[in-house]
């Protein structure tokens, strides 16, 4: 054998030791440095044989290496073995975590497709809303004008701007029925200010900002799809919008989306097809404008350049006077509206899994107990503080981990339910489901709670070695087990009592919002909205004919009670606010009286049930031939007539639509809250819509049965006035109310979820606790009953135990409520965060659940026969 | 990881450009025993990465491809640190590496 092979045998042997997953790798290294020696030839024998030595001890420390994790192989597999000896005691563990890891991952997986994933634009961090501003009115949203977009091209702080502005058309022809469809205007410029494009065709052509060209269209791609067949030879092709022909240009990319649109998002990109008209249009205030951050440039700096402008245009503009402007990022601003729901989702799953884990730690150290006896073995034959450990959190981990599997079934069956409750404030298109990334962060949050509550209920064979071992079953179990069970008990209370405080405190907030009258009778009506568009309608005798028209039909329909015409219904989420001069009254410098506008039907408040005040409503006399009338609401009257009759005054709309001439005040009504149930009542005028002929309305009908049950009859009499007339929005005012705290009431909802789940929890942990200190203490109530103690005593005694802990985790609880409340306050309504009607009842409720939990351990504990006990040991 | 004499040193080779095991047992004097075990460690620890060389140097020199070790940032700023306390001792030149036979 020459050297060489001798060289080869001893990297061969020593690679034995070596991990497999390395060994390849490690001789190859060791026979090239061997090799490369013997070839050169410089070494001499004795020193290549010290050399592949080496080779040996470098095996060694790698397999030292390797060995840690053999232990903690040894140490899961061990784990695993005790864990299906026990199948009923893991079962009990591994749901427990299923259930405070699956909802956490229910909530996870919706948080990150809704706040942490980007929005599909580039750089969406650069996007920002410019917006006017009214500090005198308080409004700091404020829509901008077209002159705007003239003037605001100026900033040198933006790279782009894009102006838009969102409305309805009705789709008709083709196959389908006529469609009321959420569409766009925008500039040219929009799209390349987003960077976004349409996936099939063309985006617009600054020539298309006016409207001087042929009308052209770009389609979303769900409408696409649902209307035409997704067939891409549409492009090219005409389709008839608002009864005038406009080709096809381009089909839009799933998911695509307008900032600032609403949330369904829209379904036709248009043109902004401005006339020079509306180009100058300086009053205006219905256009959205989204800019793009020059590079380099700070948004502190942009908001500089933007307020300073808006300084100067004021001093210049009559139209803009008294008028600011602002930056308000986009990515802000798309997730304000669900994020504090989302952050209470976050804090109460992430409490309920807390509440969780420190249960399943409760019922690890119970077990640990049960098995001192073996612990204590181990103990003894040498194993250190520190391996107990390794194997007490291998196994918290190994129940984590199954618990985190179930857990995620338990996420996505969670998610199925979570998605709706909070379908009104999300995105449609938006694709939410428990997939890697949630599992990757449940797996996560496993191990480290497998990690912290293994190490909390970690075996402590302490002093007690001898005695385990001598088979003492007796006796004061170790005093700091039961100290570390108890602490685990108190935080399960605080913190089910956290969450139930904070479901208490929206419970009765949403008491608090149905008991609100939100000024006219909701039940009972059925509203839809239409839309009069095309050279039919383009006449107002037409339209006022058509409403006529309707009414008429509509009142004949057996099943219908009354009917009426808005041009926006209360809860239908559409304001129209103009500036309105008061005859005789003299407005400060500067300020002006912005008053909402409604055009009604004469039989409107009928209809609704609103209470008249004083003077007269409208009647059919009321029409375009005679004089100009209006009805104004409480709060106007008391905000404009303090202390004066208001009817026969004459008010006149300043600017735009309706304006240019005096209307008479005929009757005051009582307030309605149009916006919101928590929101009062604005100052509001209603004007005979067959005086204005107003496009766009809401029909509302008052049936005498079930509203819904009248849509069939009520599309079939829409049809029968005009064949090619969409139904949008059909809703009954109770879900329209409804849905106005949608979202109030999910976050209750799963916060009474959450909050029964923990306190359950604690239920069982107190009686779990109770159990296991009657358990461990049957000598000594032998003895005391022995001596005499009353069946009573021993019962109160037990009790006693159980509410000390509930009581002081109930303070804790209710301390630790009180300082987040402030997370909870946009929510409530009418509601303090320190109401305290809630907390009362709460910390009742935790007594009686401790009273109840510690009732059965307490009964058994009056039944300790002395004898027994005593002779147990 | 905490930095050793014998880590440092092995360390310090490679940042001299020594870049394979035999030439860094032979610069720092101590048996491949000791240094191998280092080299892991240090692997393990990020503060050196490895590779094999290209096989068309191996067969040119007519040899197996070696195993080259290279320090890494990490490596540089952590044997920056060992190197500080003896600097402040005023260069011991027992310390310095010994030139490659």
């Amino acid at each position: 054998m020459n050297e060489r092979n001798v060289l080869r045998q001893v990297v061969r042997a020593a690679s034995r030791l070596v991990p497999r997953w390395r060994r390849r790798e490690w001789t190859r290294e060791w026979n090239a440095e061997l090799e490369s020696e013997v070839r050169e030839g410089g070494a001499r024998r004795w020193m290549l044989v010290d050399r592949s030595a080496g080779a040996v001890a470098d095996a060694m420390s790698l397999r030292s290496h390797a060995m840690y994790l053999d232990l903690w192989w040894g140490d899961l597999r061990l784990a695993w073995r005790n864990a299906i000896r026990r199948p009923s005691f893991t079962v009990l563990v591994t749901l427990t975590l299923a259930l405070g890891l699956g909802v956490n991952s229910a909530v996870f997986a919706l948080i990150d497709a809704v706040l942490l994933r980007p929005l599909p634009y580039r750089e969406p961090s650069r996007l920002v809303f410019l917006w006017h501003t009214l500090p005198e009115q308080n409004m700091f949203e404020v829509e901008a004008t077209p002159f705007d977009f003239t003037a605001w091209k100026e900033l040198r702080s933006l790279s782009n701007l894009g102006m838009t502005t969102f409305g309805s058309f009705t789709l008709t022809g083709g196959s389908g029925e006529p469609e009321r469809l959420r569409g766009a205007r925008m500039t040219a410029s929009m799209m390349p200010t987003l960077a976004v494009a349409p996936a099939i065709g063309r985006g617009f052509v600054t020539a298309e900002d006016l409207d001087d060209v042929p009308r052209v269209a770009i389609l979303s791609e769900g409408l696409w799809r649902r209307r035409f067949g997704a067939d891409p030879g549409i492009v090219g092709r005409s389709i008839e919008i608002d009864s005038g022909p406009w080709t096809v240009v381009g089909i839009m990319p799933r998911n695509a989306l307008l900032p600032g649109a609403p949330t369904e998002g829209i379904d036709l990109w248009l043109p902004m097809r401005m006339s020079p008209i509306e180009r100058a249009n300086e009053i205006n205030h219905s256009y959205a404008f989204v800019g793009r951050l020059a590079d380099g440039v700070t948004f502190a700096q942009a908001s500089d350049e933007i307020e300073r402008l808006a300084t100067r245009l004021a001093a210049e503009r009559p139209s803009h006077t008294r008028i600011g402007a602002r930056l308000v990022s986009v990515e802000e601003r798309s997730v304000r509206a669900v994020r504090p729901a989302l952050l209470i989702a976050a804090a109460s799953v992430g409490l309920l899994l807390l509440v969780a884990a420190a249960n399943a730690s409760t019922l690890l150290i119970a077990r640990a107990a049960s098995r001192r006896h073996e612990l204590a073995v181990r103990a003894a034959l040498g194993a250190t503080r520190g391996r107990l450990l390794s194997l007490s959190i291998a196994e918290s981990i190994l129940f984590a981990m199954i618990g985190g599997l179930a857990g995620l079934v338990l996420g996505s069956w969670t998610l199925r339910g979570l998605v709706p409750l909070f379908a009104s404030s999300l995105p449609p298109s938006l694709a939410i489901e428990v997939d890697r990334r949630a599992a990757l962060f449940t797996a996560g949050l496993a191990i480290a709670i497998g990690i912290v509550f293994g190490a909390a209920a970690g075996y402590r064979p302490g002093n007690h070695v001898v005695e385990s071992l001598a088979g003492a079953t007796r006796s004061t179990s170790s005093a700091s087990g039961t100290r570390s069970r108890n602490m685990l008990v108190v935080a399960q209370v605080a913190l089910a009592v956290v969450l139930v405080s904070a479901a208490g405190l929206m419970l009765s907030t949403i008491g608090r919002l149905s008991r609100v009258k939100p000024g006219f009778a909701a039940d009972h009506v059925l509203t839809f909205r239409l839309a009069l568009a095309g050279q039919r309608y383009a006449a107002a005798p037409a339209r006022a004919g058509f409403v006529a028209d309707v009414l008429q039909r509509f009142a004949a329909l057996s099943g219908v009670h009354a009917v009426a015409v808005s041009s926006a219904v209360p809860f239908g989420g559409l304001r129209n606010a103009t500036v309105v001069e008061v005859e005789g009254r003299q407005e400060a410098a500067g300020s002006r009286s912005i008053i909402d506008q409604r055009h009604v039907s004469a039989g409107y408040f009928e209809t609704m049930k609103i209470p008249l005040i004083s003077g007269r409503l409208f009647t059919s006399a009321d029409d375009s031939r005679s004089e100009h009338v209006t009805v104004i609401n409480r709060t106007m009257a008391k905000q404009y007539f303090p202390n004066e009759n208001p009817v026969d005054r004459r008010v006149r709309i300043s600017a735009g639509f309706n304006s240019g001439y005096w209307i008479r005040i005929v009757g005051v009504v009582d307030d309605v809250r149009h916006i919101a149930l928590s929101r009062d009542a604005v100052a509001e005028m209603y004007h005979p819509i067959a005086q204005t002929a107003v496009p766009n309305f809401t029909v509302a009908i008052r049936t005498v049965g079930d509203p819904a049950a009248m849509v069939p009859a009520a599309r079939a009499t829409i049809r029968e006035a005009d064949a090619n007339l969409p139904l949008a929005e059909i809703r009954t005012m109770d879900d329209k109310i409804a849905d106005s705290f949608a979202q109030t009431r999910a976050t209750m909802l799963l916060l009474l979820v959450t909050s029964a789940l923990a306190a359950s929890l604690a239920g069982v942990a107190i009686y779990g606790a109770i159990w296991y200190s009657v358990v461990q203490r049957t000598q000594e109530i032998g003895i005391r009953a022995a001596l005499g103690a009353s069946r009573g005593l021993v019962f109160r005694d037990v009790v006693s135990g159980a509410m000390r802990l509930a009581g002081v985790g109930g303070v804790l609880g209710a301390a630790g409520a009180m300082a987040g409340g402030s997370l909870l306050k946009v929510f409530l309504f009418d509601t303090r965060t320190t109401d305290p009607q809630t907390y009362v009842s709460v910390l009742a409720g935790v007594l009686v659940l401790a009273f109840a939990a510690s009732v059965v351990p307490a009964i058994r504990a009056t039944r300790v026969d002395p004898m027994t006990a005593l002779r147990a040991n | 990881m905490r930095i050793t004499l014998i880590t440092a040193l092995v360390l310090h080779a490679i940042a001299r450009g020594h870049r394979f095991g035999f030439e860094i047992v032979d610069v720092t004097g101590y048996p491949t025993g000791t240094v191998y075990p280092a080299l892991r460690r240090l692997e393990h620890a990020g503060f050196v990465r490895s590779e094999w060389e290209r096989e068309q140097v191996a067969s040119r020199d007519a040899r197996p491809q070696r195993r080259y070790y290279e320090i890494t940032a990490a490596g540089a700023k952590a044997l920056e640190g060992a190197l500080e306390p003896v600097r402040a001792l005023g260069g011991l030149r027992s310390l310095a590496p010994r030139p490659a036979k």
